[in-house]
C-alpha cells in the first residue's frame, strides 16, 4: 500500500491511499483510527469512521464495497498526489477482513 | 548463568546489604541462606505437594524498554491472521455483534479487522514491519487487555492524568497509566529500540471504542 504520513489525529495509523469502490475517488485513510480526508489536506475536517467507514467523496464504506489500497498508476492519474506536498511510501498492505 | 540463579544472587547480596546494617555478620548469612532454602527448597515443594500459591520473594527484572517477556510455554493467546480471540470470552455480549466491558466500554462492529475488539487485539503483538509506530501491550492475554483499557477509560472519565481532546463527536484520550503497560513497535519502535510505552490512547465515540493502544506520551 501507499502512504503519505501519519495520522494526525492518532499520531499513529498510517496515512494509506485507498480507491472507493463507488465513486472511484483515491482518499487518505487512517487505519488505526478510522478518519478519512479527501485529499492530503489532513487538517480539513474529514470523515470519521464509527461501524463503516464512509468515504469522504460519497460516504460509501472504505472497508467494503470493493474498495481498495491504490495503485501507483491509479495515484499517478490522481491530480493532488502529484502535488509537491505528497510524499509516497510503500508499504506492506494489511487487507481488511470484513 | 539462568535468569532465577542471578535473581538469586541480587536477592542475597540485597538481603547481605540490608540486614549486614543491623545484624552480626552470622544472622545476616543467616538470613540470606534462609532465603535461598525458601527459594529453591521450600516454595517449590510446597506448591507442588499441596499445590499453594507461596508468595516469591525474587522480583523479575523487566527491562525498561524492548518487548517484555511472555512465558515460556504457555499458549500465547494473541489473535493472529488465522486465529482471532472471540470477543464473547471476555466481553459481555449485546447482540447485534455489539459486546460490553465491565467498565461499560461498548466494542462494535466496525474498523478494517472488521471488529473493534479484533482491532484492539492487534496491539497485542508487534508489526515490525509496519510502517511509523505500533503500540503493543506487554500482555497479550486478552482479559488483561480489555482490564487495561477499561482502567484507562475509568481515569480518563475520572480526568485524572488524561490529557482530552475532541475531534467532532469523538474523544481522543491519551492516558497516563503510571507504569509501563507494553512498548512501541512497528518499524520507528524497533528503530528506537523499543521504548517502554507508559500511556495508552483512546479513541472514542461517547462509550464506543474505535481503537485503544500503548504509546510512550
Amino acid at each position: 500500500m501507499f502512504s503519505i504520513g501519519i495520522c494526525p489525529t492518532c499520531d499513529a495509523g498510517v496515512l494509506g491511499l485507498r480507491k472507493c469502490g463507488v465513486c472511484r475517488r483515491v482518499v487518505v485513510l487512517c487505519d488505526e483510527c478510522d478518519a478519512a480526508w479527501i485529499d492530503h489536506r489532513v487538517e480539513a475536517r474529514g470523515t470519521r469512521g464509527n461501524e463503516t467507514m464512509p468515504c469522504p467523496g460519497c460516504q460509501a464504506d472504505l472497508w467494503s464495497g470493493g474498495a481498495t489500497w491504490a495503485t501507483l498508476a491509479e495515484i499517478e492519474a490522481t491530480s493532488w498526489c502529484a502535488g509537491p506536498d505528497v510524499t509516497l511510501t510503500e508499504s506492506e498492505p494489511f487487507e481488511p477482513r470484513r | 548463568m539462568s535468569n532465577q540463579n542471578q535473581q538469586l544472587i541480587r536477592l542475597a547480596l540485597r538481603l547481605f546489604r540490608l540486614a549486614g546494617r543491623k545484624l552480626s555478620l552470622g544472622a545476616a548469612i543467616g538470613l540470606c541462606l534462609a532465603a535461598v532454602l525458601y527459594v529453591l527448597v521450600l516454595q517449590p515443594i510446597a506448591e507442588k505437594r499441596f499445590g499453594v500459591s507461596l508468595p516469591s520473594i525474587l522480583t523479575a527484572d523487566r527491562p525498561a524498554d524492548g518487548p517484555a517477556e511472555r512465558p515460556a510455554g504457555k499458549p500465547s493467546s494473541r489473535p493472529s491472521a488465522d486465529r482471532d480471540v472471540d470477543p464473547g470470552s471476555v466481553l459481555a455480549s449485546r447482540g447485534k455483534g455489539v459486546y460490553e466491558s465491565p467498565a461499560g466500554i461498548r466494542y462494535t462492529r466496525g474498523s478494517q479487522h472488521g471488529h473493534r475488539f479484533t482491532h484492539v487485539m492487534a496491539h497485542a503483538r508487534d508489526e515490525p514491519n509496519r510502517r511509523g509506530q505500533h503500540g503493543v501491550f506487554d500482555d497479550d492475554n486478552p482479559a488483561a487487555v480489555v482490564a487495561l483499557v477499561d482502567e484507562a477509560y475509568e481515569l480518563a472519565l475520572a480526568g485524572e492524568r488524561t490529557r482530552a481532546e475532541r475531534d467532532g463527536q469523538r474523544m481522543v484520550y491519551t492516558v497516563d497509566m503510571n507504569r509501563r503497560v507494553g512498548y512501541v513497535g512497528g518499524e520507528s519502535g524497533a528503530r528506537k529500540g523499543n521504548p517502554a510505552a507508559r500511556h495508552i490512547k483512546l479513541v472514542m465515540i461517547e462509550d464506543r471504542l474505535i481503537t485503544a493502544f500503548p504509546l510512550r506520551r
